[in-house]
């Protein structure tokens, strides 16, 4: 009895987290359109600061458009191959501009699962040199496309106010693309 | 009514002027002003330090650095030095960004060059009877092997 009871809750969250309003939040998604949070990537002493704007495209999919950017707002140390023996260790600062889809799966009137999936373009900038050559080593900058990939789970505090946590990966070049993501803003 | 709203509106955007650029000099006079500080240096300086710090091991004992005037591919050597000490500083013209290189070579025996960059630079503050105060913001680069 009781593996039966476990069964249904996993497969109908609304027993974990409640009833859910669907015409409600379809509402809800259609007359507000624009979502914005700040929003913090971070991986142990690795943390990004940034800003996402999301705007509903269809309110009864849950579906949105979004446009991120994101930087580390200090220098760390990288280590850059420069031969097969030869690094370069640079004072890095890493920045992340991408667009892509946003869907909600709401669970109930406060809850919701997002998966965020997109591309763009991640690049650097590097204290002391651009892309010098020294010893004759050339240091070739670690920018270019990306993928960005979200997931996790979003609290509805307000009428307006929400949370986001969750993974987020893109391909970071000089360290690890693997993040935990938190997120705090608005719909309107 | 629309004469009360019309200086409101006037009132209101006056404030906004203030706040937006910097309402200070509005209604500061010379009394208001603060007296400049007793260890003012009043000359704008034209030197500033460069604090380097660096990795010494028994793999490194001597580390060999170059200080270059602004990114070190524009070929502009200020210094050459070999640092047998964690750390050194440097005085150097101020008003410049510099970058540093030091190489190491790593237990594998690979080599590696760290680079880092800083600029140094001379902050002015005012005070009473036209008096400005100049403060050097040395530079600090970090060439420690990770």
């Amino acid at each position: 009895m009781k593996r039966w009871l476990l069964l249904l809750a996993l497969t109908q969250p609304a027993m974990l987290f409640g009833q859910f309003d669907r015409g409600g939040a379809m509402t809800y998604e259609s007359r507000h359109r624009h979502s914005a949070l700040v929003e913090v990537p971070f991986l142990d002493h690795d943390v990004s600061i940034g800003a996402f704007y999301r705007y509903s495209i269809s309110g009864e999919r849950f579906l949105g458009l979004f446009g991120t950017f994101h930087a580390r707002p200090y220098a760390r140390a990288v280590l850059v191959q420069a031969g097969s023996h030869f690094y370069f260790q640079l004072q890095e600062y890493r920045f992340l501009l991408a667009a892509g889809l946003d869907k909600k799966f709401w669970i109930n009137n406060r809850w919701d699962v997002f998966l965020t999936a997109g591309a763009g373009l991640t690049f650097v900038d590097y204290r002391g040199t651009g892309e010098g050559t020294f010893l004759g080593h050339k240091i070739e900058k670690k920018e270019g496309l990306t993928p960005l990939v979200r997931g996790g789970l979003s609290y509805k505090f307000s009428r307006y106010v929400f949370v986001r946590f969750g993974y987020q990966y893109s391909d970071a070049r000089t360290s690890d693309g693997h993040r935990v993501y938190v997120g705090v803003g608005g719909q309107l | 009514m629309t004469n009360r709203r019309w200086k409101g509106g006037v009132l209101t955007a006056l404030i906004a002027a203030a706040v937006f650029f910097g309402c200070e000099s509005w209604w500061q006079s010379d009394e208001d002003c603060i007296t400049a500080p007793g260890d003012c240096v009043d000359v704008r300086p034209t030197e500033g330090q460069l604090v380097v710090r660096s990795s010494i091991n028994s793999r490194n004992p001597a580390v060999p650095v170059w200080v270059f005037r602004g990114d070190f591919e524009n070929g502009d050597l200020v210094l050459m030095d070999t640092l047998t000490t964690a750390g050194t500083t440097y005085v150097l013209p101020a008003d410049q960004d510099y970058s540093v290189l030091a190489l190491y070579i790593r237990s594998d025996g690979d080599t590696v060059v760290a680079v880092d960059g800083d600029g140094i630079g001379v902050d002015e503050d005012d005070y009473c009877g036209g008096v400005t105060c100049y403060t050097v913001e040395h530079a600090e680069v970090d060439v420690r092997l990770n």
